[in-house]
């Protein structure tokens, strides 16, 4: 699949899901970004991501009637997407604990799709977010995937496997790794950021089997001799940013060394042993899974990390893509550019909100600047 | 008050190991040690709003990177951190040993101490609470129970400390006597005319915050309720002439209170009773105090460690609402609309429309920042209060 394809897939996500539903699957959307994908493909249910929605709404009307406009683009196009013509697709819902607004959020849509004759199923779980080294989380994990597993038996009147579990985790091992390779060749500069985040993102609405396929064809035939002259950056926050500000980044010469994106470096960056208990399996994924800042016990690990990641991936600056309202990111920037400072690497922060996707013009130039001074300061560094 | 601030600083200073917590982490295990005294940065950044000097303050912590688009609290409070408490009526907060955070109230409250625990390299302890779709199930009281036990160690290695579970029943009593006596001050509001308002709980909730589990908390409820009742039999009513009688569902808007009571009573209406303050010593769902049996105190600090709004979802907040403008005969509700705090404002417009709906009563959506007074227009603010109290008025005729 290359960038058009996937580009076409974001843009009408629904059209993805009727053709999935005509193969009788059943569409489970989950949010936030880290759901136990690999349990539910392998129960027989396909699981859609809800983010990184703005692609495939069109405006906010419905989203307006439930959600303050001072709730994250994130929220608001979830919001929209279910609430609209879109979510009657959705043969479930499944959430878990995440920041402040997407908790408030099972109940809105819960209530929109009542008032609206829809009756979907809710499924909900609580993901522990006590220090490990304080807490251990790992009995209360596993009973609420017990519950989970129970849940979803009893709505979709599908079972459990061990069998199938084992089967279903080794396909996303292998979704994960080709990621991994996808990210490493966009790290030389073979491989545009544009398309690796268009093809990974609209793998989101695919069962694992077409999102593998879709990462070889990505790969495939791709220059892994000698990488183009360009500057290398790190990339971070919740989202990727917008397309056309990528498309301003990779015209400036700057390629993505290395991504902090919670819809992909953080999503793909870390994939479990194989065990036939899905209990020990998550418990291992989210004690030891790329730090995120929705994910509370890891706020310590996260910093080192990052600051290893610029390091290893000789990144010469660093751009935070803030998605306006998001608390968890925006509580960290300041620290991390700190501490990037100190480190000589510099920063650029994008701030967007939902109606920005459009609106280049100042961020290309922003862009730019920032190339400019990497190239002539050989980083942070005078050259 | 002022007393409980000078208490800490004195104690603090004299050695004492100094907790900063959440709101709703069980304080009254700090008084299970011989030596540890806390401070309650959010209420400390409300009374900094209630002085004025909230806008200040977060526009110190903007200046240092932190967005305006954070809670307000957690500015206010950042700011004053980073310039050493020199603007704060309290002369700031000690410093603390240990950060305790609690993530039902607000997850944000785990990033906002993350603050400091990068910046003093203090030890942060985040207590997990599940949030409240439905009441609190019995796994994740026992999840709570834990975090309890574990977070006590904490506090023995770290203060080198011995715990007392003696010193933690005790202080678990006082804050019981005392929620009793609250209850008995909110329930004044029955009165037509009340002879509390929503203003004076919003004031009068902050001993329950600094003073958890204190003798003093149990002295101070008890003379506000008897005050209460006296002024309701001598018939000394703050609105006399009161004519509307509203709800309020959000945190305070701090900087407001003399202002914004002042003017509503000239317009003989009192907001009688708040979501914010009939919380306090509750459980999901409802206003009703928890009926604790006065045994395990471990079982009452886990139990009512949900006794806010902030940790129920919508259908839980709505019974709470609907049973409590049914008792305070509620004419109108205001929903402040709080851009610092999305954990309770986010619900608010289904909810507004089911409570107008279901108990056939009008109901207005305000802006407000809770503790930023830049983010509040006074004006915008009554123009729909005023359209409210019409709305009243016609439903009447």
């Amino acid at each position: 699949m290359d960038k058009k394809e996937a580009d076409v897939i974001r843009s009408d996500i629904e059209r993805a899901i009727i053709g999935q539903k005509k193969q009788g699957k059943k569409i489970i959307g989950c949010f936030p970004l880290y759901p136990p994908v690999e349990l539910f493909e392998s129960m027989g249910l396909l699981p859609l991501t809800l983010w990184n929605l703005n692609a495939s709404i069109h405006g906010l009307t419905e989203s307006d009637k439930h959600v303050q406009n001072y709730s994250c683009g994130i929220a608001r196009e979830l919001v929209q997407f279910v609430l609209s013509g879109t979510g009657e697709l959705l043969d479930g819902i499944f959430s878990y604990n995440a920041c402040d607004t997407l908790r408030n959020l099972p109940e809105i849509l819960a209530l929109g799709n009542k008032d609206a004759g829809r009756n979907i199923p809710m499924l909900r779980m609580h993901l522990p977010q006590v220090n490990p080294s304080q807490v251990n989380p790992d009995e209360y994990l596993k009973n609420e995937i017990a519950r989970l597993i129970e849940a979803t038996e009893n709505a979709f009147g599908t079972g459990f496997s061990e069998e199938n579990f084992v089967i279903t985790v080794k396909k996303y091992r292998r979704m994960r790794s080709l990621c991994l390779d996808a990210e490493q060749l966009v790290a030389r500069g073979a491989l545009s950021f544009g398309s690796f985040c268009s093809v990974v993102l609209a793998n989101y609405a695919l069962p694992v089997e077409e999102q593998i396929k879709h990462l070889e064809g990505l790969i495939a035939g791709k220059d892994t001799g000698n990488p183009p002259a360009t500057t290398g950056v790190m990339v971070s926050g919740i989202m990727p940013p917008p397309a056309a500000v990528v498309k301003a980044m990779e015209k400036s010469n700057l390629c993505v060394a290395a991504n902090d994106i919670g819809s992909l470096g953080r999503s793909y960056g870390y994939s479990p042993e194989i065990t036939t208990d899905p209990g020990d399996y998550y418990a291992e994924l989210f004690a030891k899974r790329r730090p995120c800042t929705t994910l509370l016990y890891q706020s310590d690990r996260r910093i080192q990390a990052f600051l290893d990641t610029v390091k290893r991936s000789r990144a010469k600056g660093v751009v935070f893509s803030g998605e306006k309202f998001c608390e968890y990111e925006y509580f960290e920037f300041p620290y991390l550019e700190k501490r990037l400072k100190e480190e000589g690497v510099p920063t650029l922060f994008l701030e967007f909100s939902v109606d920005d996707t459009d609106n280049v013009g100042a961020y290309s130039t922003r862009v730019e600047a920032f190339a400019e001074m990497l190239d002539k300061t050989d980083g942070g560094k005078e050259a | 008050m002022t007393d409980g601030y000078m208490n800490l600083h004195r104690r603090a200073g004299e050695g004492a190991f100094c907790v900063w917590i959440a709101i709703n982490v069980p304080a009254e295990i700090f008084s299970g040690f011989e030596n540890v005294v806390y401070a309650v940065p959010e209420s400390h950044s409300a009374m900094c709003a209630g002085k004025g000097i909230g806008a200040a303050m977060c526009e110190k912590a903007e200046k240092i990177g932190y967005s305006m688009d954070l809670c307000s609290y957690a500015r206010i409070d950042i700011g004053n951190a980073a310039d050493g408490g020199k603007d704060s009526p309290t002369f700031g907060l000690p410093k603390p040993d240990l950060l305790v955070s609690n993530n039902n109230n607000c997850a944000l409250l785990a990033k906002w101490f993350d603050v400091h625990h990068r910046e003093w390299s203090v030890p942060h302890f985040i207590m997990d609470i599940p949030f409240c779709y439905e009441p609190q199930k019995a796994g994740d009281h026992d999840y709570i129970v834990t975090q309890i036990h574990e977070l006590i160690r904490f506090i023995e290695d770290a203060s080198g400390q011995a715990f007392d579970v003696n010193g933690f029943q005790g202080a678990v009593h006082h804050t019981w006597n005392g929620i009793r006596h609250w209850k008995r001050f909110l329930a004044c509001a029955r009165h037509k005319p009340s002879p509390v308002t929503a203003f004076d709980s919003f004031v009068h909730m902050a001993p329950f915050l600094t003073l958890r589990g204190t003798p003093e908390l149990e002295a101070h409820y008890s003379l506000l309720a008897d005050e209460a009742e006296k002024m309701m039999e001598r018939g000394d009513f703050p609105v006399p002439g009161e004519t509307y009688r509203l709800f309020w569902d959000n945190i305070a808007p701090w900087h407001q209170l003399r202002k914004m009571s002042g003017r509503l009573a000239k317009m003989d209406t009192n907001i009688v009773g708040a979501s914010y303050t009939s919380c306090m010593g509750t459980v999901e769902g409802s206003f009703d105090l928890y009926n604790w049996d006065e045994k395990d105190p471990f079982d009452y600090v886990a139990r009512t460690m949900n006794a806010y709004m902030c940790p129920h979802g919508m259908e839980l907040r709505h019974d709470s609402m609907k049973k409590a403008i049914e008792d305070l005969s509620i004419d109108g509700v205001v929903f402040a609309s709080n851009r610092s705090c999305k954990p309770y404002s986010i619900t608010q417009i289904d909810q507004q429309k089911r409570i107008s709906k279901q108990l056939n009563i009008p109901a207005a959506m305000i802006e407000v920042d809770h503790a930023d007074v830049r983010k509040y227009s006074e004006e915008n603010a009554f123009l729909r209060i005023e359209a409210l109290l019409e709305r009243i008025d016609a439903q009447r005729a």
